[in-house]
């Protein structure tokens, strides 16, 4: 019984001794395990370190911003010695100081330059420290006649700045500039506008100005090209300007009336007996439309297009054609001009509004999605809904019902019938580069089949197109520089002469009563007495905005008639928002339509032009009529 | 005989056979450290060359982030007819050491024979063959090398200059 408790005794104490062994030698892995990772992590930190020096390095050499500026006139040093030497500045043009260690002298010349060809190198010492905006002299050679340098500065951080190249001229004690730049006294040409929109027989000017560098003083003579259709003429030539100063002189371009070119490129060049300078005008001469854009473009800093105005000027037409529309309605989807990301058109859906006076003749027509037109393919996808054609009152006469949209061949006269939904792309592709007139698009939905062209197209032949709206469609984008910055999707009303082209409804007339709309039944292509005519006696006198849910717009609110020369009359002015929101109407006494060219069709517009809503943005409602005269 | 061995025989036995608990338990002891420390002597061995050798590649990427160097000009058939002349600016804080070139005629300039070179180095001031070809801290410097090619007029080359550290920088220029 003893020596089992003396066994149990030793057992015990080796079990304890294994313990603190297996405890001692865990220990120590432990401990060396510890030692490792902190020497990983030391490491770690150190590259880290390492990489933030270096990224610190980058973004100083990076944020050094060291200008090496060349003087024209060469130094002789000593004087009456004939050694010459190029005399440059180094400026420290950033925020941070920097160090400029060498400078170095090239000879660039393709011949002539000693071989080998080192470079002369200065090593400064002490180096040059150059404070924010600090600059020094260094004058640097010597040089040979009638051979290029350039000059380097190098910099601490390893920046290397180089000078302009030039000529050293010995018999004039210069280095001439051969970087493009002339270091002497010149002159530069410049127009304001370098653009004009005209129309023909009329004018139009541009301010030309001579621009003096280093001291220039001498006259200039200024001469225009000559374009076949346009008497040019300048207000003064030649011109002094004064040293380093600007004289001007004024371009006016007369287009002839009988001008049929659509873009123009007229050269104004100066010339001092020993060099010139140029500048070119740019002139879109416009006989449709084109001041229309002008003028509402010119007229607004910023623009966006809203159909509503369309929609709602429909909605007064009333009777027509002797079916009742007053049911109809027209609605736009979006509040604004857009439509899925595509600014300056409007989807715009004539739906049937109320159900007891849903009596039309006019198919559901949805245009939608005019996107701005640049180098991209598709440029207006025009789709027409199908399937709701109210037979109700229905006098259609033996035309088909309006069905497709077609767009006229200019050339040829045809109207040629698309079927939008299998064929989308209806207007062309308009090149940013294209004449200001290009682009331009005439759609109208008519009653043709798809792929039939009328041989010869006639009003006529839509005489029971309810709707005819005409797209006129401007391209362009300011980002190109060229006047458009948008796509400027107009919708037109046809005012037209012959029968069945018109749209305004003369039930429009006379404060929107429906005493002159023809009786039910009757034909307006075969009634005389309903025809459009841009005449005072049988346009509409009076028209009415109204605004559906929209903006909330301030006071201020103007409407004008756009003339097609840009200038526009206002029909009211400064009117109070309740005139206009919440649902009211508006309105407005259309003027007198005076065609300013017989024989060319015109188009005028109406603009419905706020102050600011409530976002700050300007919103402007137009309405373009062409008119036959 | 009996060949059953009598009670005494084992427990006799079992007294010649034990040893001292004392003796038992240093024994042990001494057997778990001689063990613990083989063990740490080989870790220590192991992590501490896996140490260093971190260490080391630290120190060699340390090298290569602080080489900042640039090629300040580049001049062709210069000292001599296809030799080739390039001055290298050190804007680091450590001496860098160009270790190699090439030399590209970059096709799309019409050459007929793009042929990458790398050639042998000299160094001028001082002129010394021997390498290293080291630029110190803040000093700009010219090497030259035999281009081993004929160079031509009007052609683009391109010089890639590679220091010991695996830094490259790069310098096209057209041959007037």
């Amino acid at each position: 019984m003893t020596t089992r408790t003396t066994n149990r005794h030793n057992k015990s104490r080796r079990g304890v001794g294994v313990i603190i062994g297996g405890v001692i030698v865990f220990g120590i892995i432990l401990s060396t395990v510890l030692l490792f990772f902190l020497s990983v992590t030391d490491n770690q930190k150190a590259k880290t370190g390492f990489e933030i020096q270096a990224a610190q390095a980058n973004q100083d050499k990076d944020s050094e911003d060291l200008t090496a500026i060349r003087e024209e006139d060469l130094i002789e040093n000593p004087p009456s010695s004939g050694t010459f030497y190029i005399d440059t500045i180094g400026k420290n043009e950033g925020s941070l100081p920097l160090v400029v260690t060498h400078t170095a002298l090239y000879c660039v010349s393709a011949s002539g330059c000693p071989s080998p060809n080192d470079p002369v190198i200065d090593t400064l010492t002490p180096p040059i420290t150059l404070n924010s905006k600090d600059a020094t002299t260094r004058v640097i050679g010597p040089v040979t006649d009638a051979l290029e340098y350039k000059v380097d500065y190098i910099t601490e951080r390893g920046n290397i700045v180089s000078t302009t190249e030039c000529l050293v001229d010995l018999a004039t004690q210069v280095c001439v500039d051969t970087t493009g730049n002339p270091t002497g006294p010149y002159f530069e040409v410049f127009a304001d506008p370098s653009l004009l929109v005209m129309q023909p027989a009329t004018s139009a000017q541009s301010t030309i100005t001579v621009k003096s560098y280093n001291g220039f003083n001498s006259p200039v003579t200024l001469t225009v090209t000559d374009q076949a259709d346009f008497t040019e003429s300048l207000s003064l030539s030649p011109v002094t300007p004064p040293a380093d100063g600007t004289t001007t002189s004024v371009l006016t371009l007369t287009a002839d009336s009988l001008a049929t070119g659509t873009f123009y490129t007229f050269v104004v060049t100066g010339d001092d007996g020993t060099s010139t300078s140029s500048t070119q005008i740019g002139v879109s001469l416009i006989s449709l439309g084109g001041s229309i854009t002008e003028g509402i473009i010119q007229g607004t800093g910023s623009m966006q297009l809203d159909f509503k105005a369309f929609g709602v000027i429909y909605q007064q037409l009333g009777t027509r054609d002797g079916v009742d529309q007053r049911g109809w309605d027209a609605v736009v989807a979006s509040k604004y001009s857009s439509v899925a990301g595509y600014p300056g058109f409007q989807l715009m859906t004539i739906t049937e509004s109320g159900g007891a006076q849903a009596v039309s003749t006019t198919e559901v027509v949805v245009i939608e999605s005019a996107r701005n037109l640049d180098q991209s393919a598709q440029d207006l996808t025009l789709t027409r809904f199908s399937g709701m054609n109210p037979s109700l009152g229905a006098t259609q006469g033996p035309n088909n019902p309006l069905n497709f949209v077609c767009k006229e061949d200019k050339a040829t006269k045809t109207l040629t019938a698309y079927n939008e939904n299998t064929a989308n792309k209806v207007l062309p592709t308009v090149p940013i580069t294209a004449g200001l007139t290009v682009g331009w698009t005439e759609v109208y939905f008519c009653s043709q089949n798809p792929g039939a062209a009328s041989p010869t197209w006639t009003p006529a032949g839509l005489k029971f197109a309810n709707l005819t709206p005409l797209f006129l469609v401007a391209r362009g984008d300011f980002a190109d520089g060229s006047p458009y910055s948008q796509t400027i999707p107009y919708q037109a009303f046809t005012v037209g002469k012959g029968p069945g082209t018109s749209i305004l409804n003369s039930c429009l007339l006379e404060s929107n009563t429906n005493t002159a709309c023809p009786a039910y039944g009757t034909n307006q292509g075969a009634d005389a007495n309903f025809r459009y005519f841009a005449t005072e006696a049988e346009l509409p006198r009076t028209v009415y905005i109204h605004l559906n849910t929209g903006p909330i717009f301030t006071n201020g609110i103007d409407v004008r008639w756009l003339y097609p020369d840009g200038t526009y009359q206002t029909l009211l002015g400064n009117q109070p928002t309740s005139v206009i929101n919440g649902n009211g109407n508006i309105p407005v006494a259309l003027p007198d339509i005076t065609c300013q060219n017989a024989g060319t069709d015109e188009y005028h517009t109406i603009v419905f032009n706020d102050g600011r809503d409530a976002s700050g943005d300007r919103y402007i409602y137009y309405m373009t009529f062409r008119v036959d005269c | 005989m009996s060949l059953i061995p009598s009670p005494h025989f084992f427990k006799n036995r079992r007294k010649r056979a034990g040893v001292s608990p004392v003796v038992a338990t240093t024994i042990i002891l001494a057997v778990t450290v001689t063990i613990g420390l083989a063990l740490w002597s080989f870790a220590n061995s192991a992590f501490g060359t896996a140490s260093r050798e971190y260490g080391e590649v630290i120190t060699e990427y340390s090298r290569f982030t602080s080489d900042r160097f640039v090629i300040a000009n580049v001049d062709f058939n210069n000292p001599g007819a296809n030799e080739m002349a390039f001055w290298v600016y050190n804007a680091g804080k450590f001496e860098t050491t160009v270790n190699s070139v090439v030399l590209t005629c970059k096709p799309d300039s019409g050459c007929t024979e793009p042929k990458p070179a790398p050639i042998g180095l000299t160094q001028d001031s001082p002129d010394d063959p021997t390498k290293p070809l080291t630029v110190a801290s803040k000093q700009l410097k010219k090497f030259t090398f035999d281009t081993g090619t004929n160079i031509e007029s009007g052609k683009t080359y391109e010089l890639v200059v590679v220091s010991e550290t695996g830094v490259i920088q790069s310098y096209i220029k057209r041959s007037s």
